[in-house]
């Protein structure tokens, strides 16, 4: 099976003021069609496949079309003077130039309704003030689906969220992951929502991989950086003063 | 770099400053390293620096006297060997008069800046804060003084309280207080509500210290900004109300006036109008960069990263 | 034995709009009082009214057996103290440590502040390297802790706490999470804590209240919680959403 991104020792820099900085320090990681791929890490900033060498232009033709993201926080991702449906059908007709106004915005309804919002015509007409974080957050989704990607990153979706709007996300998500068969990275810092949600997890800390392994078998982490972080965490039950604190060491950032 | 150097930068930059001196001149240096790093800024630099240098040295670097010319001999020379930038209808080198005039600029600016920031400022931080009545008040206040051109409300003023440098300068500063107190006032409203402020209220401070220690603190540097980049318009003003006859009086060498005396001979004897003007053009040029220079280096929205 | 917060009835009205219809309960002395609920839920809104950051529009709030005035006056900031839920915006971004740390000991007029300000540091595992330092110079969980420091120098006997780690990662949020359990045992306070997080709840504190929409929906012991011994619907949603995704369980389409 060919992969749908391959990312091969991926460096990402930033040139700051004082100094350098190395935020992605040879990160190397495949995934399929089908199964979801998680990157976890404190912070990411990356651009990958072979986008290195493509033009600017292919680029951004990919971009919306093939790959599309969901930010952390709709609020601000969102263009605050159009409303919502407008936004979405800009995307759609950015990206499939033949659509007409009638058929666009029939499919930004249907796509709102898709992400389970319960009114979709009466959101379509409002400004991304005037819904909730939730309902943003669904519309957000919404726009980056309309083109039909074949992968989302999805950097913190839900982190901006009450758990339980939450988990309304996220079962979208996999929803569409699994009726799609669209790939799915999932960015977040949340091991607790990872470990429920993804089928892969990659951890990362300082710009590298610590450790990939199965979601499921997060539990049983080998690498002392994933198991501190899941130990460090208060749980419902269990008593534990004082918590375990995660003793950072510097060879993980070798 | 020398070594001294390198430790020097490396004590500057540290992060774990030891002293209250260190942190501040780290911060001092950082924004001194940003402000550089801008190459035009750093001519408008140089540019006031020269003219402070002009102003307090004018004695000595002034070769005639700034108000005794030759009549007989030397009325409207052209540039030349002698007078570099020629001489005025009444025989006045006016290279001389430009020197000893920087320091009229000077003083015209300085002053103004000193009566307008502050009140301004003070106006602003306590509208803002206070908000309700006082805000009201104090900002229709400042919309009345806004609403009048500038230049005819200072020509008011000084019909008002007679022609001369310093009633022309008092005109200027309380033109141009309102601007200053919009900005502060929109700064404080964006500051108040902010955790850090709430934190400060909770400490059981007053409100007066709120405003004094920890809101004008934010204020200061985005109002450093705006006076110097407004250095020009005041310098434009006041050589207005001098060109009008209502600021400097002769035989003051101040810019303005100066080329509003040349103004009758601008088509012949270009010179004694544009040798002030090309003055003016310079300085405000300076103030402009140097106000764009210290923008980056001061924002404290850049500033934090 | 007199409650060391004693809240009944609390209303707060924000422009016409409801954000607390009548809240009460009681904090002991020494107590960790948990208050849990969603983003709208008022959670926050207590802890400001009690500051006399809200306006309240009807109730009493007490402390110490003593009701609260209009007015906070200095006594009330001695003895109540609040550690902001992002640490990024509650240190002013121009001041150093040692000015913000200053800042209380003026306004209170307290003297030996060279000493007050060390032991401050100390406290919250913050060397005197820490001391001259701007915020943008301080890690997250470094700045929480100079917040942290910055209440306790005026000794208070009250800490109200909103959210104090949600904008930490969970290796820092343990860390601070021990640090304010550290201090409440040897400085022997009381504390009002919000958090969305159960889990931080309960490891935290005592009892609890579960809160929606500016109500009380249940008050419980942690035990209680921990047991799922829990009476409501809401409360039990909560529950379940803290265990993280389920993919058996899909939300209705």
């Amino acid at each position: 099976m060919t992969s749908l991104l391959e990312v091969d020792d991926l460096r990402v820099t930033f040139p700051t003021r004082t100094g350098v900085i190395e935020a992605v320090r040879g990160v190397s990681f495949a995934l399929g069609a089908p199964p979801q791929a998680v990157v976890s890490a404190k912070k990411l900033a990356f651009d990958g496949i072979d986008l290195l060498t493509a033009p600017a232009t292919e680029r951004r033709a990919l971009r919306g079309k093939r790959i599309a993201m969901i930010l952390q926080d709709a609020k601000y991702s969102l263009d605050p003077v159009m409303t919502i449906g407008r936004q979405i059908v800009e995307t759609l007709r950015t990206h499939e130039k033949n659509v007409n106004k009638a058929e666009a915005t029939e499919r930004a309804i249907a796509m709102l309704e898709a992400v389970q919002i319960r009114d979709p015509k009466r959101v379509f007409d409002l400004h991304p003030h005037e819904v909730s974080g939730g309902m943003g957050q669904r519309a957000m989704i919404a726009m980056m689906l309309i083109a039909g990607p074949e992968l989302m990153i999805a950097d913190e979706p839900t982190s901006a969220l009450d758990v339980t709007v939450q988990l309304e996300v996220l079962s979208i998500l996999d929803k569409l992951v699994s009726e799609r068969g669209m790939g799915l990275i999932f960015i977040s810092h949340d091991l607790r929502l990872v470990s429920s949600f993804c089928d892969r997890v990659i951890v990362m800390y300082a710009g590298k991989v610590m450790e990939q392994l199965k979601a499921s078998e997060l539990v049983s982490a080998q690498h002392p950086y994933t198991q501190g972080l899941l130990d460090c965490m208060p749980k419902i039950g269990a008593d534990r003063h004082p918590l375990p604190v995660l003793s950072r060491k510097p060879e993980w950032a070798a | 770099m020398s070594e001294l150097g390198q430790t020097r930068r490396d004590w500057l930059l540290s992060e774990r400053p030891a002293s209250r001196t260190q942190a501040r001149l780290g911060r001092v240096y950082v924004a001194w390293r940003r402000f550089t790093a801008n190459r035009l800024a750093f001519l408008g630099l140089l540019i006031i620096i020269a003219l402070l240098v002009v102003a307090a040295l004018a004695p000595m670097l002034a070769p005639f006297s700034p108000v005794v010319g030759d009549l007989k001999t030397s009325r409207l020379l052209p540039p030349g060997a002698e007078h570099w930038l020629g001489t005025d209808d009444l025989g006045r080198d006016i290279l001389s008069r430009l020197i000893y005039g920087s320091r009229w600029t000077l003083y015209v600016v300085v002053l103004v800046a000193i009566i307008a920031a502050p009140i301004g400022l003070l106006v602003g931080t306590v509208a803002g804060y206070a908000g309700g009545w006082t805000d009201a008040v104090l900002m229709r206040l400042t919309d009345i003084f806004l609403a009048f051109p500038k230049l005819i409300l200072a020509l008011a003023f000084v019909a008002a309280l007679g022609p001369g440098i310093e009633n022309a300068v008092l005109a200027i500063a309380i033109t141009s207080w309102p601007p200053y107190a919009r900005i502060a006032r929109a700064e404080t409203l964006t500051i108040r509500n902010s955790d850090y402020i709430k934190a400060v209220q909770l400490m059981g401070a007053s409100p007066i210290r709120i405003v004094l220690r920890h809101i004008m603190q934010l204020c200061i540097s985005s109002l450093i900004i705006r006076v110097t980049l407004d250095m020009a318009g005041i310098i434009l003003t006041a050589a207005g109300l001098g060109f009008l006859g209502l600021g400097a009086q002769p035989p003051l060498p101040e810019w303005g006036a100066m080329i509003a005396s040349g103004r009758r001979f601008i088509l012949d004897q270009w010179w004694v109008a544009g040798a002030p003007g090309g003055a003016i053009l310079i300085v405000s040029l300076g103030f402009n960069l140097l106000g764009d220079g210290l923008r980056d280096a001061l924002d404290p929205r850049s500033g934090e990263k | 034995m007199t409650a060391m917060l004693s809240i009944e009835g609390l209303k707060v009205i924000y422009h016409g709009f409801s954000a607390l219809k009548g809240v009460s309960f009681d904090v002991e002395p020494g107590e960790s009082f948990g208050l849990v609920g969603e983003s709208g839920s008022g959670k926050t809104t207590i802890l400001r009214a009690i500051a006399g950051l809200a306006p309240i529009a009807s109730g009493t709030i007490a402390v110490n057996g003593k009701r609260l005035g209009a007015r906070r006056d200095k006594a009330f900031y001695r003895r109540v103290q609040m550690v902001f839920q992002d640490p990024y915006g509650s240190l002013h971004p121009r001041q150093t440590v040692d000015r913000l740390l200053q800042e209380p000991l003026a306004i209170h007029g307290l003297g030996q502040g060279e000493q007050r300000i060390q032991q401050a540091l100390d406290e919250v595992g913050l060397g005197s390297g820490f001391r001259f330092r701007y915020s943008h110079q301080l890690s997250g969980g470094q700045r929480q802790r100079v917040a942290i420091a910055r209440a306790l120098i005026l000794e208070p006997t009250i800490l109200l706490l909103d959210e104090p780690t949600s904008a930490l990662d969970a290796s820092v949020q343990a860390e601070v999470l021990n640090l304010l359990e550290e201090i409440r045992g040897r400085r022997k306070l009381t504390y009002l804590m919000v958090s969305h997080d159960l889990a931080i709840i309960t490891h935290m504190c005592e009892r609890l209240m579960v809160m929606q929409s500016g109500e009380a929906v249940e008050n419980l012991d942690v035990s209680q919680l921990a047991a799922h011994q829990v009476t409501r619907s809401y409360t039990r949603n909560l529950l379940k959403a803290s265990a993280g995704f389920d993919r058996r369980t899909r939300l209705r389409p």
